[in-house]
C-alpha cells in the first residue's frame, strides 16, 4: 500500500523548508510516492520549493489555502 | 634537483592527529590550544630574480588550516560576550576548514556542531567532520533562485535554520563576524611581520571570507609601505575555500575593507594546479588548491621582475584533496602515493 508522507515546513524560514523537502524525498524508498508538504504562504518558499522540485524531475500540484500553500508531489517525470 | 622531502606534510598530520585525539578525548582546552605561530619557509627553489618568496604555513595550525585562527577567535568572543552558552548547538555555513576547525573546537568544549557545506567540497572533508561529532549539511546548488551557487546557498540555509529557531544554534559567521578579522590583525599580521624583521613588501592571499588579507593586510600596511595582493580564481573553478566574485556575493568584512586590497590576480585552475605539481617537484611540498593558487600569482608577479620580499599564505596542504588530485591527475604517482599515506594516517 501506498505511504503518505506528510512535511509540514510551516514557520521555518526559506530556504529551510525546501532543503527538508529534498531530504525526505531522498530518503523515500518508494517509486509511486504520496507527500503532502505544507508551507507558509511565502512567496519566497513556494518558489524555493517549486525550483528545487521541478529540478529534480518530481510532478506536483500547489493548493492554496488561507494562510498556507498545500504542495502534492507525485512521481518523478 | 628534485626535492623529496614532505617533511613539513608529515609534521602537520602528526600534529593533527595529536589535537584531533585530544579534543575527541576532551584534553583541549583554550589553554592548550596553539592556535598561530605558524612557520615562515623561503621557496628559494621557486624564486627566479630578486624576489624573495616566502610561505606561511597555514596548515600547520592545530587542527591543518588557517581557519583554526578564525574558529578559535570567533568562539572564544562569542563565549566571553554571552552570545554562546551550552545549551546551543554550533551551525555554520563553510566550504570545509571552517567546518573542521569548528568541529574540533566544539568537541573539545562539549557543542554539538552542524556544518553547512556546499556539495562540491572533498569526501575527506565530509568524513573528518563526521568522525568529530559534526553533522554535514550538503546544499544543493540550486536550492533557493534567489542567491548564487556554492557557499552563497550554504549561507543562505544555514542563516534561515538559525532565523527558524533563533534559541537554539548560533552561527559564529564567518562572513560577517569582525572576530574573523581580528584574529588575522591581532595574529597573522603581526606574525609576518615579525618573521620577516619587518622587511616583507608584497602579501599575497586567496580570498575566501576576507578574514585574512583584511585583517593581516590591514595590519601590514600599518607597519610599512606593503602591496596587499588578492588572487581571484576563474569562474567555474575547482579551488575550494577562495571565490570569483563575478559568480559569488562579496562578504561583508570583505567589502567593509576591500580598499586593502592594491591589486587582484586571476588565476586559472590550470595555472593553480601547476603551480601545486612545481611546489612538490622543486619544494617537497603538498599543498592544497587554493595555495596553488596563491604560488601561481607569486610566479606572474616574479615574472614582472620586482624585488622585495613576498609572503605567500598557505591556507592548507594536499591531505584533503587526494580524491581530487588523483581524478584531475595534478600529482605525480610517488607523490600521490606520501599522499595516500598521510590521508590514511588520518583514516580518511
Amino acid at each position: 500500500m501506498e505511504t503518505k508522507y506528510i512535511i509540514d515546513v510551516r514557520g521555518l524560514v526559506c530556504p529551510y523548508p525546501a532543503f527538508l523537502t529534498i531530504k525526505k524525498l531522498n530518503e523515500i524508498k518508494e517509486e509511486n510516492i504520496n507527500v503532502e508538504v505544507i508551507c507558509d504562504k511565502s512567496e519566497a518558499t513556494l518558489k524555493s520549493l517549486t525550483t528545487t522540485l521541478t529540478n529534480r524531475g518530481y510532478k506536483f500540484i500547489v493548493k492554496e489555502n488561507e494562510d498556507s500553500y498545500i504542495i502534492r508531489i507525485g512521481e518523478k517525470i | 634537483m628534485t626535492v623529496i622531502q614532505y617533511e613539513w606534510n608529515m609534521r602537520a598530520v602528526h600534529n593533527w592527529i595529536t589535537n584531533i585525539n585530544s579534543a575527541i578525548n576532551g584534553h583541549l582546552t583554550y589553554d592548550n590550544l596553539k592556535v598561530g605561530n605558524t612557520p615562515l619557509l623561503r621557496l628559494s627553489n621557486l624564486e627566479n630574480g630578486e624576489l624573495k618568496i616566502y610561505a606561511k604555513l597555514e596548515w600547520m595550525n592545530p587542527f591543518g588550516s588557517i581557519k583554526d585562527r578564525a574558529a578559535y577567535w570567533m568562539i572564544k568572543i562569542a563565549e566571553k560576550e554571552g552570545l554562546l552558552s551550552k545549551d546551543k548547538k554550533i551551525i555554520e555555513p563553510t566550504s570545509g576548514n571552517t567546518g573542521i576547525a569548528l568541529a574540533c573546537i566544539s568537541r573539545a568544549l562539549g557543542y554539538k556542531f552542524y556544518a553547512v557545506v556546499p556539495q562540491a567540497i572533498t569526501d575527506e572533508t565530509k568524513i573528518l567532520i563526521k568522525k568529530l561529532g559534526g553533522e554535514v549539511f550538503e546544499t544543493p546548488d540550486d536550492l533557493c533562485p534567489r542567491f548564487g551557487k556554492g557557499t552563497d546557498q550554504s549561507i543562505a540555509l544555514a542563516k534561515s535554520i538559525v532565523e527558524s529557531y533563533p534559541d537554539q544554534y548560533f552561527m559564529p559567521n564567518q562572513y560577517e563576524n569582525e572576530a574573523n578579522f581580528l584574529a588575522h590583525y591581532e595574529s597573522t599580521g603581526p606574525e609576518i611581520w615579525k618573521a620577516t624583521e619587518g622587511k616583507v613588501t608584497h602579501l599575497i592571499s586567496g580570498i575566501g571570507t576576507g578574514g585574512t588579507i583584511t585583517g593581516a593586510g590591514l595590519y601590514l600596511k600599518e607597519q610599512g609601505n606593503i602591496e596587499i595582493i588578492g588572487v581571484e580564481p576563474q569562474k567555474n573553478h575547482h579551488i575550494q575555500g577562495l571565490r570569483n566574485f563575478e559568480e559569488s556575493g562579496i562578504p561583508p568584512i570583505l567589502s567593509k575593507r576591500i580598499k586593502i586590497i592594491d591589486r587582484w590576480i586571476k588565476v586559472s585552475d590550470e595555472e593553480a594546479f601547476t603551480a601545486v605539481k612545481l611546489a612538490a617537484e622543486k619544494e617537497g611540498l603538498l599543498i592544497g588548491p587554493s595555495s596553488g593558487a596563491v604560488l601561481a600569482a607569486a610566479l606572474k608577479l616574479n615574472k614582472e621582475h620586482i624585488k622585495g620580499t613576498a609572503v605567500l599564505i598557505f591556507a592548507d596542504d594536499a591531505v584533503k584533496y587526494l580524491g581530487l588530485y588523483t581524478k584531475l591527475g595534478v600529482l605525480n604517482s610517488e607523490q600521490l602515493d606520501i599522499l595516500r599515506k598521510l590521508s590514511n594516517a588520518l583514516s580518511f
